[in-house]
């Protein structure tokens, strides 16, 4: 069944692709918004979940039984999209490179084994401080980068997600706020933080941080276009301007707007991560218009928060579930089906619910069942809405 | 309140339009854009649920079912629908329909953070009144005081059906669904020739009369009190089984039973799946009656007939996002109808990790079916505000 939907799908692809239209769009794609927006229309709710392929992460991989359980309740809701990293240990190859084909074939046939569609990394392996901080052995780091993308491509997944968070990565200071019903969220304050030491980098300039991404995009990006690999940078989590002396740069939408400048491209796009973004004041449907429509989304965290700091970005923040929360996450839906978003979308965080041991905070199951149910709920009214427009 | 909300919604629209061209949002407008932010989050709590009141069944008593009241909590889903027992209100000798144990098991519930707004099977209402049978006008009148009862303790719906002796049926409470989730199922073939019932063929008149002696005795004191009368559907909806007919099992007979004694309070639950079994397209139906002011409450639920003829004599409940009915167009009605009552999921898949202890009612189906409920419900209110 799955298969007669996708040959609908390319048969009004091929059809759309003698339609142009004037006026605004910079996106080059073969396969453009304008294409996507008129297959969405002419497939006008008979697309499962607006034609966006609902996912879960599955981080720390299939061995981990939290994840297992996850596994067998993903399918039951019909959410069969994976997004993971990616390990050789994880691939039973524990001494090969995370770059090396047979790894990340290994690793994908393992998840379409249990029934998924791995087709996000999320969290590349070779890509890290080195790079980020612009130190010595950073040539050698992206050129593994690069064999990373080459092979993931050959293999059949098409976008990473990754982030320029190097040291100190995502940072929660509370990890079982009590919220609706007693459930437990993740929160973060920074006053909390703020007085923690340098680490053995020291204090950093912010501008280190972009000469090292203009390299690192310098780099990249042309081998992306020649692939067509998605490269999708996620958001600083949090959005603040510094953690122990380490900046963060990618934490406002200006500084975003300035990155995809550096190296225009389908290809040099982002993680719509609408939490982060909200907590930097973004309208978050608009953004995901005006990013959209300019094809810069490659993959979307559909989360909520709440900002409790007054100030932007945000300092002091909570998460919340996903229908409760600052984001009109109908109305992002909408966006998302407006813009003819067909990729890869995630709960991301979830509040962990009764029953449940708090041990990955953030990623519980249950949560999850939620939060698909939710998003099942708006895509099918956003999709069916369109029919009527 | 529904004009409030909606002058609201419309502007707190405007507002948030004239942010969305806007475009390249800068610091500039960081106080009122943090403003704008928090009148989101009152707009979407007045939204909440299109006006009506998710809420879940505990037939089987809140320590049973207190895993599924914490996960109510945390869905906010705080309505509860269930019957009435002197157990339950811990009066074992009190009668069902005396006041008193009727306040104490409201007042259980709301001790655990709950709403009980529906009583699902009034205990006073049995064989001898829908058969017809001798100590009927007992059973009648004990179901009058009850309903007196009931609302002077504040719930004004009571769901009941015209099942006797042979109630809600099913052949498979373990069919496997999506990614093996269990549902529950019906064939009639498999009961078709189950031994008859020590009232022999009961004829399906006798049980029109014994419908229309009933509804002549109460529906005039639920006008007096204003207690909304909720008659389920059969279910299954097959003609009969084991001799005992069935007769609310075509929309057509709904509509002679409602013309029996027609009354805002002599109404119809809206169970989703048995209508749709029966052949009725749900949306239109919902309008229909809705419109009409009949429907008192609502079984939100999906199934998938497959039988090929109508009523339906072979089908599965399914997840509520991949049945037959359209469950959009379906909440789409029940906002434009303006239904703000009690809301249920009724009959869910059993999920990974749970025993099948209660099939079609276990917890996780639940959560699943409210969050999809939720994002329906939020949608339909947002759209139908846009357009006004």
């Amino acid at each position: 069944m799955k298969n007669d939907r996708r040959n609908f799908l390319k048969k009004s692809s091929l059809l759309a692709a003698g339609i142009t239209m004037g006026g605004g769009l910079t996106s080059s794609f073969a396969n453009t918004p304008v294409q996507r927006i008129k297959r969405k229309i002419e497939l006008s709710g008979m697309a499962k979940d607006a034609g966006i392929q609902f996912s879960n992460a599955y981080f720390g991989g299939l061995q981990n039984s939290k994840n297992q359980y996850l596994v067998e309740l993903a399918k039951q809701m019909g959410a069969l999209g994976a997004v993971a990293g990616l390990s050789p240990r994880e691939a039973g190859m524990p001494d090969a490179n995370p770059w090396d084909y047979d790894v990340i074939t290994a690793v994908k046939k393992a998840y379409k084994d249990v029934g998924l569609d791995y087709h996000v990394v999320e969290g590349p392996p070779s890509l890290g401080s080195k790079t980020k901080l612009g130190l010595e052995g950073r040539d050698e780091e992206i050129a593994n980068f690069i064999t990373f993308m080459k092979n993931l491509k050959r293999a059949d997944i098409d976008v990473i997600c990754y982030n320029w968070m190097p040291v100190v990565s995502w940072a929660r200071t509370d990890r079982a706020r009590p919220g609706r019903g007693g459930a437990l969220m993740t929160a973060f304050d920074y006053d909390i933080i703020k007085d923690e030491p340098l680490t053995e980098y020291g204090d950093i300039p912010a501008e280190k941080l972009w000469d090292t991404l203009e390299y690192f995009l310098n780099a990249v990006v042309p081998e992306a276009e020649n692939i067509g690999m998605k490269l999708a940078l996620h958001p600083d989590d949090p959005q603040v301007h510094k953690i122990q002396g380490i900046p963060r740069i990618m934490n406002t939408v200006e500084n975003f707007d300035r990155m995809l400048k550096i190296m225009p491209s389908d290809y040099n796009g982002v993680t719509m991560c609408q939490g982060n973004y909200s907590l930097m004041g973004a309208d978050i449907p608009a953004l995901i218009r005006r990013w959209g429509y300019a094809g810069k989304i490659h993959f979307v965290h559909f989360r909520n928060v709440e900002e409790l700091s007054g100030q932007l970005p945000s300092t002091k923040f909570t998460e919340t579930f996903h229908d409760l929360g600052d984001i009109d996450m109908y109305e992002a839906m909408k966006a998302y089906y407006d813009i003819g978003f067909e990729g890869s979308m995630r709960p991301d965080h979830v509040p962990t619910m009764a029953g449940e041991e708090n041990t990955s905070p953030g990623y519980m199951a249950l949560g999850n069942l939620w939060a698909i149910g939710y998003m099942r709920g708006l895509a099918e009214s956003v999709s069916k809405q369109g029919r009527n427009a | 309140m529904k004009d409030d909300r909606r002058n609201f919604l419309k502007k707190s629209a405007l507002l948030a339009a004239g942010l969305s061209v806007g475009g390249n949002i800068t610091s500039a407008f960081s106080n009122s854009l943090v403003q704008s932010v928090k009148e989101n989050s009152k707009v979407n709590e007045m939204a909440k649920d299109a006006g009506m009141e998710f809420s879940n069944a505990y037939f089987w008593g809140l320590e049973s079912q207190e895993y599924l009241i914490k996960l109510a909590k945390q869905m906010g889903a705080l309505g509860a629908v269930a019957g009435i027992n002197s157990q339950m209100a811990g009066i074992p000798d009190g009668r069902p329909w005396d006041y008193k144990v009727i306040a104490a098991v409201i007042a259980a519930y709301k001790k655990v953070g709950l709403n009980y707004n529906v009583v699902e099977g009034p205990p006073s209402l049995g064989t001898k009144t829908k058969l017809g049978l001798e100590g009927r006008d007992e059973e009648i009148a004990n179901f009058i005081t009850f309903m007196k009862n009931l609302k002077r303790a504040g719930v004004d719906v009571i769901c009941y059906n015209w099942m006797p002796v042979v109630s809600w049926a099913r052949t498979s409470t373990d069919r496997p669904g999506r990614g093996g989730a269990l549902m529950t199922a019906f064939d009639y073939e498999k009961i078709k020739d189950e031994p008859l019932t020590e009232y022999e063929e009961f004829p399906a008149e006798k049980m029109w009369d014994s419908l229309e002696y009933f509804l002549k005795a109460v529906v005039p004191e639920a006008e007096n009190i204003g207690m909304k009368l909720a008659l389920h559907p059969d279910d299954p909806q097959v003609h009969k089984i084991q001799g005992i007919p069935r007769i609310m099992n075509t929309v057509e007979n709904f509509d002679r039973m409602l013309k029996i004694v027609p009354s805002d309070y002599n109404g119809v639950t809206m169970c989703q799946g048995n209508y749709s079994l029966m052949g009725a397209d749900i949306p239109a139906l919902i309008r229909r009656w809705g419109n009409a002011g009949k429907i008192h409450f609502v079984h939100f639920r999906n199934v998938k007939e497959l039988s090929g003829q109508l009523p339906s004599t072979e089908f599965t409940e399914t997840f509520h996002d991949e049945g037959d009915i359209d469950m959009y167009e379906a909440m789409k009605a029940y906002y434009d109808i303006g239904f703000k009552g009690s809301i249920r999921p009724d009959h869910v898949p059993t999920m990974a990790g749970e025993e099948n202890i209660r099939p079609g009612y276990m917890d996780l189906g639940n959560l699943f079916a409210i969050g999809y409920m939720r994002g329906l419900a939020e949608s339909v209110s947002k759209n139908g505000n846009q357009n006004v």
